[in-house]
């Protein structure tokens, strides 16, 4: 989640790079290009690995049962020289779901922060009345691999609408057919944000998923592990940032629920409370249509280091290419 | 009498007593019965290197076609050799309720590891089928999602159709898995391969047939939930008999529909030599294996298949079309409802604002005839069934009918469809819907007989 964690890093007065895209179309494509390459290259490979997936068969080797083992590592692998820092820009607590094999998902993340840090803290721009729009889009390959990707975007007070990273999210989850009593998976997002949003430009989060619903409750667990790679943050190492949700269908297309979204410093020693982040996001489900994902909540800080007021919603579409 | 034999006699009562008393019945003044069912785990192999791991009887799914003479007394045995107890339902005979095969009428279980012996007089004559009658819930891999069905054939003294050769068909969804439409949504069943007689299309022996032959194809939707639109391009199919009972006016068709549990009798004149895929009109399910290759005498090559006319299916077309009077008993309204229990999960059922068991029996004097008013004020069709009794359909979605006797009637969604039936069967009956996943989650009552 961007904005807590920009609020995570203390405020040291340092002044901004002018380092702005803006409305210079050519500048940011340029951008794009060279700092997408590598989360872009690997979600394309992966995609495309994906598609030998169905039969498990790369060439003319066919891997099997071993094939997940395979992709993590490969993912691993191919994330190793950039995994340098890690950073959170979508407010949502994961469920165990996966999008369905062949599906895309398409979502448009809008954040904008009511009430926020006003000042550039630690060459950081504010988050004071910024909007954030993320891009995320996550093709399904099987019934327990997916891979996503995010095109983060800002616009705070005095700046264009900027290009802010971009991060790869391969995830995997047991398969429904195994039947086990909880859902279960594991997500990995790697990527880059740049210096003036992030102390940390790259980034890498380990998400373990696990969710039920039980009639018409249905709850949810995110203990994440953020690490970041390059950036100000390193020497942290590991920050534990525990997400939760439940929610209650009020109706079949109506639900409602709390997620709560925390921070609470290195697994090593965690942070004076003061320091941590705690919100809470009183939030609500749409379902009028089962292509469609609509969430939207209003999420208040519980620290004094967390953003004092969020507001949030998710739109996405299930594609079916 | 001595004392020897005094307590011979009454240990051997004693045994049997408690044989009984744990269902293990024998059968000790007739010790061979006409024939014994054994329920068992079963391998089948749907398709090439598709081993499907179910329970079945006697070995296979389905089962063996069982024939038996209208009015002859049967005696059945049947050992469970599984691990959770079972039932055996005779679907569409009037049998006395403690062997119809249902546990909420009081026929007592065939226990694990045990036997029970079944003895009634079968009929009426027809297409019936026997199943198991288990509770499945959210464990789909149990009763009618299993292996547990097979054809029943009760011959009459005469067979009122001429045909030059008969084929069994029993339409059935394996690898069920239950999950939501969507992200959200609740959770319905669906099935990775289908079959016909436990065989996907293009694997099993194909049905040989003779130019100018009549064949009578006697098809059952053995489906736990699923309808199934039937297809033989190039052909027309006579409907003869709807869930084993002659209509009184049969017609042509192209296209068979049926509910779970439904039979049809079809009459083909084969007049169109090739080798033909007789399937699901659905593309999807077909591809997926229901369907299966007739193949004319001399005749080779790839089957072909043409996409079914899309046409609605009406019961009505095979009935008188007059208008039945409201009959002596009464007219009973059930109202069918769907009760939201949660997005992802399985919704309940009730029959007017009940679920069961916690619904109102619907009370009924013997002989008197009476009028089932189904109403359906849900999304989703629903095939009812009567057990142990016949229903006569009287009027369906607005249309007036007459003559068309059933066991089984798919109420459309949103519809209203009445059928009137005679209580000459007394005894606890069972009314259900027999889609599995609705009547384990409330869409049930039943029918008691007043003193």
């Amino acid at each position: 989640m961007k904005a807590l964690c920009f609020s995570l890093f203390p405020v040291d007065g340092a002044e901004c790079r002018d380092d702005r895209a803006g409305a210079d179309l050519v500048r940011i494509i340029k951008i794009l290009s060279s700092v997408c390459a590598w989360p872009f290259m690997m979600w394309l490979i992966i995609f495309l690995m994906g598609r030998c997936a169905f039969d498990r068969t790369i060439g003319n080797r066919h891997f099997g049962n071993a094939y997940p083992v395979l992709v993590l590592i490969l993912v691993l692998i191919l994330a190793a020289p950039l995994t340098r820092a890690q950073e959170n820009y979508e407010i949502q607590v994961y469920g165990s779901d996966l999008v369905d094999p062949g599906h895309t998902m398409v979502e448009l993340h809008s954040n904008f922060t009511i009430d926020g840090s006003k000042t550039i803290v630690d060459g950081v721009y504010p988050t004071n009345h910024a909007q954030h729009e993320t891009v995320e889009i996550t093709h399904g390959f099987n019934d327990w691999f997916e891979c996503g990707f995010y095109i983060f975007t800002s616009i705070t007070e005095g700046q264009d609408w900027q290009w802010v990273g971009d991060h790869i999210r391969p995830r995997v989850a047991v398969p429904k057919k195994w039947h086990w009593p909880v859902g279960v998976s594991l997500s990995n997002e790697i990527g880059y944000q740049r210096r003036q949003y992030s102390v940390d430009t790259w980034t890498w989060e380990i998400r373990p998923i696990v969710d039920q619903k039980v009639g018409r409750w249905y709850w949810a667990l995110n203990p994440a592990m953020d690490r970041s790679f390059h950036g100000e943050s390193v020497n942290q190492g590991v920050v534990f940032s525990p997400n939760f949700k439940f929610s209650y269908d009020f109706t079949p297309k109506v639900a409602g629920g709390l997620e709560y979204y925390g921070s609470v410093g290195p697994v090593t020693g965690f942070d004076a409370i003061s320091q941590q982040q705690h919100q809470i996001f009183p939030a609500i489900d749409l379902n009028i249509a089962p292509q469609w994902e609509i969430n939207f909540g209003l999420g208040v800080g519980l620290t004094g280091a967390t953003d004092h007021l969020i507001a949030k919603m998710i739109l996405g579409y299930r594609f079916n290419f | 009498m001595d004392r020897r034999r005094f307590l011979a006699l009454a240990g051997k009562s004693a045994c049997a007593e408690l044989a009984r008393s744990i269902g293990l019945q024998s059968a000790p003044d007739n010790p061979k019965a006409d024939i014994t069912i054994h329920i068992s785990p079963v391998e089948i192999e749907v398709a090439p290197r598709k081993i499907i791991k179910t329970t079945g009887y006697n070995g296979s799914a389905p089962g063996p076609v069982l024939r038996w003479r209208e009015g002859q007394r049967v005696t059945v045995d049947v050992l469970n050799e599984t691990k959770i107890p079972e039932f055996v339902h005779w679907h569409g005979l009037f049998v006395p309720s403690d062997v119809d095969g249902a546990e909420e009428e009081g026929t007592p279980m065939v226990p694990p590891g045990g036997m029970r012996r079944y003895s009634f007089i079968p009929r009426p004559a027809g297409t019936r089928w026997y199943h198991s009658h288990g509770h499945a819930g959210r464990d789909v891999k149990r009763a009618t999602y299993t292996g547990q069905f097979g054809f029943l054939y009760v011959e009459p003294k005469a067979e009122p159709e001429q045909y030059d050769a008969e084929v069994f068909f029993a339409l059935h969804g394996w690898e069920p898995h239950l999950e939501s439409q969507g992200d959200e949504g609740n959770l319905e069943v669906t099935y990775s391969i289908y079959s016909i007689n436990g065989h996907a299309l293009g694997s099993g022996d194909p049905v040989r047939v003779k130019p100018g032959q009549k064949v009578l194809f006697r098809i059952l939707n053995a489906s736990a939930t699923d309808q199934h639109r039937i297809a033989l391009p190039g052909h027309k199919f006579k409907i003869v008999n709807l869930d084993g009972n002659p209509v009184p006016v049969p017609r042509e068709v192209d296209v068979i529909e049926m509910g779970p549990a439904e039979r049809i009798d079809a009459l083909v004149i084969m007049n169109n030599p090739g080798v033909w895929i007789l399937g699901e009109a659905n593309d999807q399910v077909r591809n997926s294996g229901m369907g299966i290759v007739v193949e004319y005498a001399n005749h080779s090559g790839d089957p072909q298949w043409t996409t079914a006319a899309n046409t609605k299916w009406d019961y009505v077309i095979f009935g008188r079309a007059e208008s039945t009077p409201e009959p002596s008993g009464g007219v009973v309204p059930l109202i069918f409802r769907k009760k939201f229990a949660g997005n992802r999960w399985v919704d309940h059922w009730t029959i007017n604002g009940k679920s069961f068991p916690k619904t109102d029996p619907i009370a009924v004097h013997a002989g008197d005839r009476y009028r089932l008013r189904f109403d359906n004020q849900s999304d989703e069709a629903h095939p009812v069934h009567l057990h142990r009794h016949s229903f006569e359909l009287t009027r369906f979605a607005g249309k007036a009918t007459a003559g068309i006797m059933k066991d089984v009637v798919v109420v459309p969604a949103r519809q209203q469809v009445e059928v009137d039936f005679t209580a000459d069967n007394p005894g606890p009956t069972l009314f259900h819907c027999h889609q599995q996943l609705h009547m384990d989650y409330g869409f049930m009552t039943m029918i008691r007989y007043k003193s």
